[in-house]
């Protein structure tokens, strides 16, 4: 049986959304370009072993890079994470800076 | 309840003794960013040509243009890996169950590459997914230091086979770094105060 990757691709998309639970919607579009990306990459490299453009090896090498590409996606949207509360932090205390100060005396915040 | 609450107080502490902001992701470097950009035409140049190349003498390892695009491109994403990681020093990425669940044994992906018919492998078993080096390094450098990694294997494979397979799918996996590494630094932007 050859290589699909419209039976491929909803599965893992499916697995990534659940594993990302609410932060699915911040990282949606980087996870599916990329999840897309990865893999075509696979499939493209099982084509390569059956037409005997690769071998087993070669494809397999793919299959650990993508592997690790994933996490690298991964990791980006704990960053987005991290990103976005840094923003909102900062933006509550920007927006009471100047009140706190005032009141204070002292520039606090 | 008591918990958040201290971890607010502890917050709000720190905001007091900083005097100004919080800082959860390290600081934007746009020479960083640059630098990938830089980096990921290049890399994306040599496998266009590697790929027209095929097995001709231009695409083997052995040519002297081939060896210098490594020696240059690998000396690039080391000295990105390492302003990366020292931006960042002290942390490690939580993202290793997440893709094992995802790639990893009895994924999805695996199961999909089950069905490559076993007359068709010359060379081995069946391809399957492994678990991940650890990273050792903090979120915002993963993507960098997988760049460095992914270059190094590839190169490991050209030199092992004389001629380098499955471009298109090696420019996939470095698409994905790249666009990950700058989805990243987009973020770190973002947050700057």
């Amino acid at each position: 049986m050859a290589l699909n990757l419209q039976d491929i691709l909803p599965t893992v998309i499916g697995a990534a959304q659940r594993e990302a639970g609410q932060t699915w919607p911040q990282i949606r579009t980087l996870a599916e370009t990329s999840l897309r990306d990865l893999s075509q990459a696979i499939v493209e490299a099982g084509e390569g072993v059956i037409s005997g453009e690769a071998t087993a090896d070669e494809a397999r090498v793919i299959v650990e890079e993508a592997l690790r590409a994933a996490t690298g996606v991964l990791a980006a949207a704990v960053v987005g994470g991290q990103a976005a509360a840094q923003r909102i932090v900062n933006a509550a205390i920007a927006a009471v800076r100047q009140a706190v100060n005032a009141a204070i005396g002292i520039p606090l915040l | 309840m008591l918990r958040l609450l201290r971890s607010l107080g502890v917050v709000l502490l720190l905001v007091a003794v900083a005097g100004c902001a919080v800082r959860f992701v390290p600081a934007y470097d746009a020479t960083i960013e640059a630098d990938i950009n830089d980096l990921h035409k290049k890399v994306l140049a040599f496998l266009n040509k590697m790929q027209v190349a095929g097995r001709s003498d231009a695409g083997k390892y052995t040519s002297s243009a081939v060896k210098s695009f490594y020696t240059e491109a690998t000396a690039t994403t080391a000295n990105l890996a390492l302003r990366a990681t020292i931006r960042d020093t002290g942390k490690q990425c939580p993202t290793e169950t997440a893709a094992q669940l995802l790639f990893g044994a009895g994924g999805p992906l695996e199961a999909a590459l089950s069905r490559v018919p076993a007359t068709a492998q010359p060379g081995g078993p069946a391809p399957t997914a492994t678990t991940p080096t650890a990273q050792q390094v903090a979120c915002s450098a993963v993507n960098i230091v997988n760049m460095d990694a992914t270059l190094r294997r590839m190169e490991a494979q050209h030199r092992a086979n004389g001629r380098l397979a499955l471009t298109r799918s090696w420019a996939k996996i470095f698409n994905t770094e790249v666009r990950a590494a700058l989805f990243v630094e987009a973020q770190l932007k973002s947050a700057m105060p």
